[in-house]
């Protein structure tokens, strides 16, 4: 227990450090915790986006500038807020304001569940892809100081550990950059960023939904989704991405349900959080298009006219988002390492995923209503959604609109897989969706909590 | 299930031990075949970590691609120096050899 001080003082310096970064882009000083986990976030994304260029202009320096540009962040940090005055009673919006049963029934699942994870987490060693993915990764780049073409000489002989180049870099960095500070780099000591992120999934999925339903309601998403195994225990816990990517999603998303963060400027925090979404999994670039196509659609069928917002004055957010996207693009071009997890993407292919839709339909759908795996979480959530859709406008009809293509594009990606279709389904879709679930636990707690919070209102 | 099962250690003790006793025996820089007795690439993945910045490629003793995974290796990395566990040792033509304290065999392989 003792030999995670350190990395966890070091963790805790790099999400500072990440913070001050995030805070400066958007210049906007972190007044509260939900403030705090996105600034750090963005700094963290905007670093890990730089990784790959960094790499390129300073080689094997690129780990140190990447650490020094984290100091100079948590020094402006301090220095602003030192100055400044840090808003105790914003800060404290985390908690209960006041002691309410039911807003303590709601709060204790997610407590408990905070504490079982980092019990597991800092228990278990890391699980598969937790170590021969993204571990490793951390690892060669705290060795090598850089992003490689290639993983290692002759990576590719077995194990097809080649591929792992193309995985995006936020993880490995973050966990490098905890090494450097700490002098070593070990495989079991990488749990404290694992544990600042399960804390970030959780805020981040109150904030969306306090700023949708109010505080209780955000109780009552925050307890949805540390409730769910895949997000609290397991792979989670075993140093995979999924669960991370879900907090830079859930953060995301509470971002964007701040009708202030909506503005069309290159300060406001989505387009930076988008960036940060892309550099978690390789699933974020797909989901960051999902969400914009989702967003124009929904824009394009508005009905009502008076919130319709003019398209080119988000000019400034296609140019960070689509700079991150060209980044990526240009990375993968460089690596040139074919993943052969999918095929090409040709006629064949297509004709191919048209035998194997039935399949693709009956396995992805025997995951999402698998009652030890989910409940009847993800049937909920696609029923509300579903309603939503038909009788909601504006922000809360992206949400569902957003919910139901991520899960519809998390299931078709297996149309074109080069495994079997139930033991790529039942290896990758359950963490897939995962990824999405601070997005259904908010759709389900805004499709529920207002009938029923109006109601309960009325009766008090 | 996490708890209950999950590995309290990533990398087991008795592997790194036996990961430095070969770093010590075979000069710096040699590339290095390891055969593993084990069904899966993990326990190859923890030696290649274990020995980086060396070189590692990987064979699974027990697998149909056994032979396949060595000529591969060979054709790649001309290693001379292997290390097998005990299990699987037997499968190579051993020019030199010794069971290291750890219990892994160690030696070089005729071509």
């Amino acid at each position: 227990m003792i030999r995670i001080i350190g990395p966890t003082l070091a963790a805790a310096a790099l999400t500072i450090g990440f913070a001050g970064i995030g805070e400066s882009l958007t210049g906007r000083r972190a007044h509260s915790l939900g403030d705090l986990n996105r600034a750090f976030l963005i700094g963290g994304g905007v670093l890990a986006a730089a990784l790959f260029p960094a790499s390129l202009l300073f080689g094997g320096r690129a780990l140190g500038v990447e650490l020094g540009a984290a100091g100079a962040g948590f020094l402006v940090f301090w220095v602003r807020h030192l100055l400044g005055s840090f808003n105790v009673r914003g800060a404290m919006k985390w908690l209960p304001s006041r002691v309410e049963p039911l807003t303590l029934l709601l709060a204790a699942p997610t407590i408990v569940m905070m504490v079982i994870f980092a019990v597991l987490n800092l228990r278990t060693g890391l699980l598969w892809d937790g170590f021969q993915i993204w571990a490793t990764k951390g690892f060669l780049l705290f060795h090598d100081g850089a992003l490689h073409a290639e993983l290692w000489n002759a990576s590719d002989l077995i194990g097809r550990a080649g591929r792992i180049v193309n995985y995006p870099s936020l993880i490995p960095l973050f966990e490098a950059l905890q090494a450097r500070l700490t002098g070593h780099f070990v495989f079991d000591q990488v749990s404290p960023v694992f544990q600042i992120f399960h804390v970030s999934l959780i805020m981040g999925t109150w904030e969306a939904a306090r700023r949708l339903t109010g505080r209780t309601g955000a109780w009552f998403a925050s307890s949805l989704v540390a409730l769910l195994p895949e997000i609290s225990t397991g792979t989670a816990a075993g140093g995979y991405a999924d669960m991370p990517q879900a907090a830079v999603i859930a953060a995301a998303l509470a971002a964007a349900a701040d009708p202030h963060e909506r503005r069309a400027s290159w300060r406001a925090q989505v387009p930076w959080l988008c960036v940060a979404v892309m550099t978690v999994k390789s699933e974020g670039t797909l989901l960051v298009v999902v969400a914009v196509t989702m967003a124009l659609l929904v824009m394009l069928t508005q009905r009502r006219g008076r919130d319709r917002l003019p398209l080119r004055s988000f000019v400034p957010w296609v140019g960070i988002v689509g700079s991150a996207f060209a980044l990526r693009i240009v990375h993968l071009a460089w690596n040139h390492h074919h993943d052969d997890l999918f095929v090409t993407l040709n006629g064949a292919a297509f004709i191919r995923a048209l035998h194997r839709f039935p399949e693709v339909v009956g396995a992805c759908s025997r995951v999402l209503a698998d009652p030890r795996l989910w409940g009847v979480f993800w049937l909920a959530v696609l029923a509300v959604a579903a309603r939503s859709l038909i009788h909601d406008d504006g922000f809360e009809r992206w949400l569902s609109a957003f919910v139901i293509a991520d899960v519809l594009v998390f299931s078709a990606v297996f149309l074109f897989s080069t495994w079997p279709v139930a033991l790529h389904v039942s290896q990758a879709y359950s963490r897939l969706l995962a990824q999405v679930a601070p997005v259904g636990a908010v759709t389900l707690t805004v499709g529920l909590w207002r009938p029923l919070g109006a109601q309960w209102h009325a009766e008090q | 299930m996490s708890f209950r099962f999950g590995p309290r250690a990533t990398i087991p003790g008795k592997v790194e031990v036996a990961a430095h006793q070969v770093d010590r025996m075979v000069p710096p820089g040699e590339p290095i075949l390891y055969v593993t007795a084990g069904k899966d690439t993990w326990i190859c993945g923890i030696w290649q970590r274990l020995l980086y910045q060396r070189t590692v490629a990987c064979a699974r003793g027990e697998s149909p691609r056994f032979q396949q995974d060595v000529r591969d290796a060979e054709a790649r990395l001309h290693p001379r120096w292997v290390v097998a566990d005990p299990q699987v040792a037997g499968k190579l033509r051993w020019e030199t050899r010794a069971t290291l304290p750890s219990g892994v065999v160690l030696g070089t392989c005729a071509p």
